[in-house]
């Protein structure tokens, strides 16, 4: 976070102290409040979208915004606003369900990796190596091409791909935490190996993993959009923010509407991912507020 | 039979021995004070009691650690795990660090009762209050709660204190346990140890540089210089006549021992660095007392009553 947007948030923290919330966690509460309404939209998408989101309608086609269609409607006359409602169903998935594959395999694999060191520390990391060694969109695209383009697909090739970050992070602490006082405490304590790694040195580390799954969360959403941009990911005409925008760029001339709003979502919802990482870390102290 | 006996214990880091000829001896109930300055080896041998010297660094090379009869050293992995925290318990110096951070109290004192008894949840919970009770925690009920940061150092040492001795064991290894503490916190942490001695017959092993907290507490004394023990036996006989000319030296230097507006007296000379410790008696280069005879080793030998010397000066005993 830049100083700017830190000053401000002070700013913003005091004012809602003032207003008598106390000391809250501005960033925390936003990106937990943004996050939430996006999850309550999603949910709740049959019931709060005006319009069927799949249906086409030629007469009432590249409609601008207006009191019928408040954000307008594509070329098929299908209606932006519930084609953005329910496109937060599938980006919110993609978003959680494209983290917590990644989280889970790279945590335990890194922490394994520090906590046994020797052969199977090399080995791993020397997988690690050549995972890095692509570029992450070309490694997905390349994965995603070879299974068959779909979101089951995505999550496999995130999981495949996405796991490297956490593994060097988790290993990188659990390596500082195996000699530290506590584990040689609950060592002395009688306690088994595997107790001591995932019951007493990961909780320990685990903190800086999830405030990066938050801010991964952001870089999965718009890789989720980039990959069914082009066409890898969720296929028309399901509402997804990506396939929107893809579909709207014939237009963008003369409707900029069916773009531009799937952008903005894509952006708020990403925005709170961040604001929530931001604030975890605060929570956790794993940076000054 | 005694609880703990320590024979000929060695430990190497590669070629070099850092500590040898190690002999313990311990009963119930009975307080050991290990004495001994900065790098003597006090700690690597608590931990070489426990098996747990940093692996691929430090081992024990010969010697034996038997409790109740018992050989430790041979022992497998998973057989001592059953020993640690079962028979043995450990404390440290520093409570602020050897506590689990983000671990509530109570599941911290919990978590090896459930672990090496199988004990039941709410079980588990009822000893960790009873524990916390016993060591003097003001409403342990609520504090089996409590994280770490949310106790004083004094506290966290007494919760140290009841997550070693969740399993009742009948040995206490206490590394420095008050150094790290204010000198009044010292004193309670001290008498809670004496305390817990008298109730459970606990026999302690305590590790100290600090002579006045052996004054206060310990039964027996084993002096400890350059990874030998210079000389061991009752705490009063020590204490009141030295036999080994660094038990002599060491008390003298003591605050409070010389006349108040003399200088404090000082050790001439730095003590050896592990692995290039001087041949015969380690102590010889600094000791007042040395002779040709000291360049030969002496050995840890009766001298008088209970107590062993390594010392040629000390052996034969007085009464000869």
């Amino acid at each position: 976070m830049s100083a700017e947007a830190l000053s401000r948030g002070n700013w913003l923290g005091r004012g809602f102290a003032t207003l008598g919330l106390g000391h809250a966690n501005l960033n925390l509460v936003l990106g937990g409040a943004i996050i939430l309404g996006w999850a309550l939209i999603a949910v709740f998408a049959p019931w709060i979208a005006p319009y069927d989101p799949i249906a086409h309608n030629l007469p009432e086609k590249l409609l601008g915004p207006g009191l019928s269609h408040p954000l307008g409607t594509d070329n098929f006359g299908r209606d932006i606003l519930s084609r953005v409602i329910y496109g937060a169903r599938i980006d919110l998935q993609m978003g959680i369900l494209g983290v917590l594959f990644p989280f889970l395999i790279g945590t335990t694999l890194g922490a394994v990796a520090g906590y046994a060191g020797g052969w199977v520390d090399i080995l791993l990391m020397r997988i690690l190596d050549v995972v890095l060694a692509f570029p992450f969109l070309v490694l997905m695209l390349a994965i995603i091409a070879i299974l068959q383009p779909g979101l089951t697909s995505f999550y496999i090739a995130l999981a495949l791909v996405g796991w490297v970050s956490y593994a060097r992070l988790v290993r990188a602490q659990v390596l500082v935490l195996k000699t530290s006082d506590f584990v040689l405490a609950a060592r002395s304590l009688g306690f088994g190996r595997l107790r001591i790694l995932f019951r007493h040195i990961l909780p320990n580390c685990i903190a800086g993993s999830i405030v990066f799954s938050m801010s991964d969360v952001v870089l999965v959403v718009l890789a989720g959009s980039s990959i069914s941009y082009l066409g890898l990911g969720v296929q028309p005409p399901t509402a997804e923010w990506g396939v929107m925008i893809a579909e709207g760029q014939n237009f963008i001339t003369t409707a900029w509407w069916i773009t531009t709003f799937p952008g903005l979502a894509i952006v708020l919802m990403a925005f709170g991912f961040s604001l929530l990482a931001d604030g975890l870390a605060e929570r956790f102290g794993l940076r000054q507020p | 039979m005694s609880l703990l006996a320590v024979r000929d214990l060695a430990i190497a880091a590669g070629r070099h021995l850092l500590v040898e000829d190690i002999d313990l001896d311990l009963s119930e109930g009975e307080v050991l004070g290990l004495v001994g300055e900065s790098g003597s080896g006090k700690t690597i041998t608590c931990r070489a009691l426990m098996r747990l010297l940093p692996e691929g660094q430090l081992r024990i090379t010969r010697g034996s650690v038997a409790l109740n009869g018992r050989d430790l050293v041979p022992l497998s992995e998973a057989a001592m795990r059953k020993v640690r925290g079962v028979e043995v318990g450990m404390i440290f110096q520093n409570p602020n660090s050897h506590l689990d951070p983000v671990m509530r109290i109570g599941d911290q004192i919990a978590e090896s009762v459930r672990y090496h008894e199988g004990a039941s949840r709410a079980d588990a919970r009822k000893r960790a209050i009873d524990l916390l009770r016993q060591v003097g925690i003001p409403d342990p009920a609520g504090r089996i709660s409590a994280f770490p940061h949310e106790f004083s150092g004094g506290m966290r040492q007494r919760a140290m204190i009841a997550v070693a001795l969740a399993c009742r064991p009948r040995l206490l290894i206490a590394d420095e346990p008050t150094t790290a503490l204010d000198v009044t916190v010292q004193a309670q942490v001290l008498r809670l140890l004496l305390d817990l001695r008298d109730r459970l017959g606990l026999a302690i092993i305590l590790v100290t540089h600090n002579l006045g907290v052996v004054a206060q507490t310990c039964d027996s004394l084993a002096v400890m210089y350059a990874g030998r023990v210079m000389e061991r036996g009752p705490k009063r006989d020590l204490l009141r006549a030295p036999a080994h000319p660094y038990t002599e030296a060491l008390l003298k230097c003591q605050p409070g021992s010389a006349a108040p507006a003399a200088q404090l007296p000082a050790i001439p000379g730095q003590p050896p660095l592990a692995g290039v410790f001087p041949e015969g008696c380690r102590f010889h280069p600094r000791c007042p007392r040395a002779a040709g005879i000291c360049r030969e080793r002496p050995a840890l030998l009766p001298a008088g009553g209970k107590r062993l010397v390594a010392c040629h000066f000390a052996a034969p005993p007085r009464a000869a």
